[in-house]
């Protein structure tokens, strides 16, 4: 057995990874999940001193998973290299580079579990609302209800799909359900169209942030705004039909709009970004350290 | 042994991307040791800082809540970070009585902000001046947040608002909305793509990466500074990077072309790698694209 | 309800409890303006948009979650899967049932007394995305940088034109490069923050390094602004075609 087979899905049988069949799994995951309850309990226990290094070294270590992911050798494993590769250490960094996967699914299923944490924060809201007869109580119970409702057909759907009779459905009759007809409402004709009508409103407020731009009177926005209209102006077809009486083959053929706009677009825009960006891709990195090093108050504790 | 399969990612110019990335992991760790020893370490004034307090304050005058919100990222380095900021500023709020809202996105990012944020109320001695419902769980959905947040900002009338974090397309829905009922507006964002509307909509942007200096500049705490010290560093090591290889290939240039190289591929057509000898910095990108 | 949903399903496929109306389209129209009336200012009818878009977004979430992240990635691995013929298609690992305790210690953020194990599910998220940074930023930046570095000289002293073999380096492309590499060079000097910008050199690198990141915005702002015009035209197409009939159909 290696680490592998531990918790990625390994399909050879083995005692830890049992056919769907065996029953027994039933009280390993009843034990599993009693086992790390007590653990947890058991650290309400302690000193409070030992808190912080707890969770510092949780963090660190979670961190160093995938720092060492990174330093470790990789392989590209063939036919006549398996057994070579699988030696000691060759062998163990292989495995690790096979099982790190598994780290991006646990810190998914960790922040999944967390959305508990926010739907109870909107529940302890509204119903707070509702309860108080807050002037907009009405408005709480509208947003409980269609959560509610969204949730409920959401389930049935997954609960349906899972069905005998789903899977003998054409896709007419399908479109035929109420539960189709239910969650047509409610996703798309709801909660997309919605999605949708918010995300086109930005092209009336990007017409309001251009105007305030343009009427703050210093260097930096005029350029900012300048380099915008030119920017702008190389899109569209009137703008193109501004300078389209340049030849395009001279030099001057340069000074054509839609010429002046790529190369602002590739000379100055690429590179100012890249820098900027260099600077937050560092300033990331640095944070990355401090956190695995306990440095950043803001995950460890004092 | 059949190594030759093996080290796949220090093969060819592969261990100086690790060592030029361990150089910058070493510059930061050496600069936070340092500052943690002595007080040289320092950093400059940054413009936009200097103005949180002063949106607070005019916050305080008008009784109007403070709002914050982190932005659309899980919980992250970007996330703990715009926390970390709203700490200082609802430290200030606390002092000052004015009451916040910390809107999130991301429901981790919530449980971490809404801890931080009851621990500033405690340690600032005014533990029963914190409302549980002021930093709340919106939505984890874009838009649907997007249009909760401009609820808010209309519904209460918020005389501040701090926009840090991961921000995309709902940064001027968000931004926009807080013009409309006059609030004071500071905003930073990790996304270079919004940086551009946060300039025209908002009174303060902290651009690029002013907004990791942030709780530098605001806590002095020497880590930060150490580390921001580090960054800085790996930032010049970069720019002479660039220097020295622009003048390498430029002298490369010179020679021309060789036939050799462009039957290799290491010259292709629209993409100016002129050489003779093999050159390390096309290697590199190559090696990134495998 | 149940029965209300599964009895068509299974009994009457071909009668729906919201038939086949244009109605469901008013529904969208009617959103879709509520939250347009935000433009003039808030009001109970944006009001009760904006409850239902959270409500909505809200359920959607819990049961996309379970869908997509807990179901295939958490249940199924777990206690395993049978398919319909009876083959196995993943086996039960059950160790997988350890997440989920650790998992429900987050709720202690709510408890000022245990608070602090709320950190062991949150540092661990916090942990890992910061082991990552390490690869992440080397595959990202290095290359960037590399691919900067451009000749700035040269070697064929002719404007740029077609037909030059690969490798020419034209007056041309000469200043582009150059421009490229210094712009990367002032913008980044900008975001040096070690030392105070006394001196007169640095001050106006800094400074004309500022502007060439106001005209890095503006290209932005200019390209946006198109994509988010062509989201209105569809939504007021929606509006005016497909709900109101109004101009051409397709």
């Amino acid at each position: 057995m290696n680490i592998t087979s531990l918790l990625a899905q390994d399909q050879t049988p083995s005692s830890f990874s049992l056919l769907p069949s065996d029953q027994s799994k039933w009280l390993l995951i009843v034990g599993t999940v009693l086992v790390v309850s007590i653990l947890l309990f058991l650290l309400t226990r302690a000193p409070s001193n030992m808190r912080r290094p707890v969770v510092v070294s949780i963090t660190f270590i979670a961190g160093f998973l995938y720092f060492l992911e990174w330093v470790l050798p990789k392989y590209r494993i063939t036919e006549e290299g398996q057994e070579v590769v699988r030696q000691w250490f060759f062998g163990l960094s292989y495995d690790y580079s096979e099982t790190v996967p598994i780290l991006s699914r646990l810190s998914q299923l960790l922040t999944g579990i967390l959305l508990a944490l926010g739907v109870f924060s909107i529940f302890r809201l509204h119903v707070r609302r509702l309860l108080k007869r807050d002037p907009n109580w009405l408005f709480s119970l509208v947003l409980l209800s269609s959560l509610i409702a969204m949730a409920y057909i959401g389930f049935s759907k997954f609960g349906m799909e899972r069905s005998v009779e789903y899977r003998l459905m054409t896709e007419e009759q399908l479109k035929a359900t109420n539960m189709y007809a239910a969650y047509d409402l409610l996703f798309d004709k709801g909660l997309q169209t919605l999605d949708a009508a918010m995300f086109s409103l930005i092209a009336f407020f990007i017409l309001s942030a251009a105007y305030r731009a343009f009427r703050i009177r210093s260097i930096e926005a005029t350029i900012m705004m300048a380099a915008a209209l030119l920017v702008l102006l190389s899109f569209v077809p009137l703008g193109i039909a501004l300078t389209s009486w340049i030849n395009p083959d001279s030099v001057a053929g340069n000074l054509r709009i839609e010429s002046v706009g790529q190369w602002i677009l590739l000379k100055l825009n690429t590179p100012a970004l890249r820098a900027i960006d260099l600077g937050l891709g560092l300033g990331v990195f640095a944070m990355g350290i401090r956190i695995m090093l306990g440095l950043e108050r803001g995950v460890s504790v004092d | 042994m059949d190594i030759e399969n093996g080290f796949l990612q220090y093969k060819q110019y592969g261990w100086m991307l690790i060592g030029t990335v361990s150089i910058a992991l070493v510059f930061v760790l050496f600069n936070v040791a340092r500052a943690k020893k002595s007080s040289a370490v320092t950093i400059r004034r940054i413009a936009g800082l200097d103005q949180i307090d002063e949106a607070v304050g005019r916050a305080t005058e008008t009784a109007r809540p403070v709002l914050m919100s982190p932005g659309l990222g899980v919980l992250d380095g970007i996330a703990v970070q715009a926390l970390t900021i709203f700490a200082s500023i609802a430290r200030s709020a606390a002092r000052f009585g004015t009451p916040i809202r910390l809107l999130n996105f991301d429901a981790a990012v919530f449980g971490v902000a809404q801890e931080m944020i009851r621990d500033v109320y405690l340690s600032e001695g005014v533990p029963e001046q914190f409302d549980p419902d002021s930093v709340r769980f919106v939505s984890d959905r874009q838009f649907a947040y997007a249009s909760a947040v401009a609820g808010v900002i209309h519904r209460e009338k918020v005389a501040a608002t701090f926009m840090m974090g991961e921000f995309f397309a709902e940064s001027l829905i968000m931004a926009e909305n807080a013009n409309m009922v006059g609030a004071i507006q500071v905003a930073a964002t990790t996304q270079v793509t919004q940086t551009p509307f946060f300039v025209a909509a908002c009174d303060y942007v902290l651009l690029g990466d002013e907004f990791y200096a942030a709780s530098a500049y605001l806590g002095r705490q020497p880590v930060l500074l150490g580390s921001l010290v580090g960054v800085d560093w790996a930032k010049m090591m970069f720019m002479l990077f660039l220097i020295v290889a622009v003048i390498w290939h430029s002298v490369q240039a010179l020679g021309g072309v060789s036939p050799d190289e462009v039957a290799k591929g290491n010259v292709v057509e629209g993409q100016e790698h002129p050489s003779k000898d093999q050159l390390f910095f096309v290697y590199i990108t190559k090696l990134s694209r495998e | 309800m149940n029965s209300l949903l599964s009895q068509s399903v299974f009994e009457d496929p071909y009668g729906t409890l919201f038939g086949d109306g244009r109605w469901q389209i008013t529904v969208a129209a009617i959103l879709t303006i509520g939250l347009y009336s935000l433009l003039y200012r808030e009001n109970k009818f944006y009001r009760l948009v904006e409850h239902i878009f959270v409500g909505l977004a809200t359920g959607y979430s819990i049961y996309i979650i379970w869908n997509d992240v807990f179901y295939p990635q958490w249940w199924v691995p777990m206690v395993g899967k049978v398919g319909p013929d009876g083959n196995v298609i993943a086996n039960s690992n059950w160790l997988w049932a350890a997440v989920a305790p650790v998992g429900i210690v987050g709720f202690f953020v709510f408890s000022p007394k245990y608070a602090w194990l709320s950190r062991i599910p949150l540092g661990t998220i916090v942990g890992l995305w910061a082991g990552q940074q390490f690869l992440a930023f080397q595959n990202r930046f290095i290359p960037q940088i590399a691919n900067q570095a451009q000749p700035i000289i040269p070697n064929e002293w002719t404007l740029m034109q077609p037909g030059l073999p690969p490798g020419t380096v034209t007056i041309s492309d000469a200043i582009n490069n150059f421009i490229v590499v210094i712009t990367w060079l002032l913008v980044l000097s900008y975001f040096l923050y070690s030392f105070e910008q006394k001196n007169k050199t640095i001050q106006k690198s800094a400074q004309l390094g500022r502007w060439l990141l106001m005209v890095g915005f503006g290209a932005i702002f200019g390209t946006t602004m198109m994509t988010r015009f062509v989201l209105f035209i569809d939504r007021a197409t929606f509006l005016l075609t497909e709900w109101l009939r109004l101009g051409p159909t397709t």
